[in-house]
């Protein structure tokens, strides 16, 4: 199955993410954290799937901005932004289909 | 609350005059992060885990009195800044309710230039208690990460009962979070 990348942001991205038109979904996580592991293959799949909407991940050890910004405490956790207001947002570890009624619960 | 991004909860069922209020707290600071609800149901299931610097909120919704909103964000989110935005508020007793229950002050939509004025008042005064808060709130997540970090550690580890203890400290990181 197809996959794109997500793109790598950080503290230094806040400014774009919030300036930002679109929709925008953002996985915070870890590479010691084995749930993040997994969604972040599933997103990869669905950044193929739609194409309109911006896929981020950013770690939440060397993004603490970020992390306080969104109320992550812990990973995972998926944020849903767009023009500057956060829609919507889940803590904790999601499935592939879970992922997806986010995602078209929020476009 | 960050050095250069506000977390702003505006609570309004108006669509105009939220993208309105909106725009004037852009006038405050250019950098801001909202989240936002129009009714009770949204608002109950938003307003704490967004942990907002400052509510906004409407006094006559169709389903809730601003005064339930405010008693409910003092109940959750302590001394966050909550101020009134509404178009009708021509009742002395209901000024003196809201600002008795802890409101930090209001502003008639007819005066919205005025709010990056207002904001600029109210958030120099609450500065020290959004900075104390943003600290416990820092030091938690610092605890956060140690602790699932070790949790991570002890699953890769081939040592007999390490998944059990991994499973229980999960529990616990989990419940603290």
């Amino acid at each position: 199955m197809q996959r794109s990348d997500l793109i790598t942001i950080n503290d230094d991205k806040l400014g774009d993410i919030l300036s930002q038109n679109g929709l925008t979904i953002i996985l915070v996580t870890s590479s010691w954290d084995g749930y993040g592991i997994i969604m972040r293959s599933l997103l990869e799949r669905k950044a193929v799937e739609y194409g309109n909407i911006r896929f981020c991940v950013a770690d939440v050890e060397t993004s603490p901005k970020l992390c306080r910004l969104f109320n992550v405490t812990a990973p995972p956790g998926l944020l849903l932004v767009r023009n500057g207001e956060l829609i919507d947002h889940r803590s904790g570890a999601m499935g592939g289909n879970a992922i997806g009624d986010f995602i078209e619960q929020n476009s | 609350m960050s050095d250069d991004i506000l977390k702003v909860f505006i609570l309004e069922d108006m669509p105009v005059d939220l993208e309105l209020i909106k725009r004037r707290v852009r006038g405050y600071r250019p950098e801001i992060l909202f989240s936002t609800a129009r009714d009770r149901a949204e608002f109950e299931r938003k307003v704490v885990s967004f942990q907002p610097d400052l509510v906004l909120s409407d006094y006559n919704l169709p389903d809730m009195n601003g005064l339930n909103a405010l008693l409910h964000v003092r109940q959750h989110l302590d001394a966050t800044p909550f101020i009134f935005i509404t178009g009708i508020l021509n009742d002395e007793e209901k000024v003196a309710e809201a600002i008795l229950n802890g409101a930090s002050g209001y502003l008639l939509k007819d005066h919205l230039d005025q709010l990056p004025a207002l904001l600029r008042k109210v958030m120099t005064q609450h500065r020290s208690v959004l900075e104390e808060r943003e600290k416990v709130w820092e030091k938690r997540r610092e605890h956060q990460i140690k602790l699932r970090k070790s949790i991570a550690e002890l699953r890769s580890m081939s040592a007999p009962g390490a998944d059990q203890i991994a499973s229980s400290l999960q529990e616990v990181a989990d419940d603290l979070s």
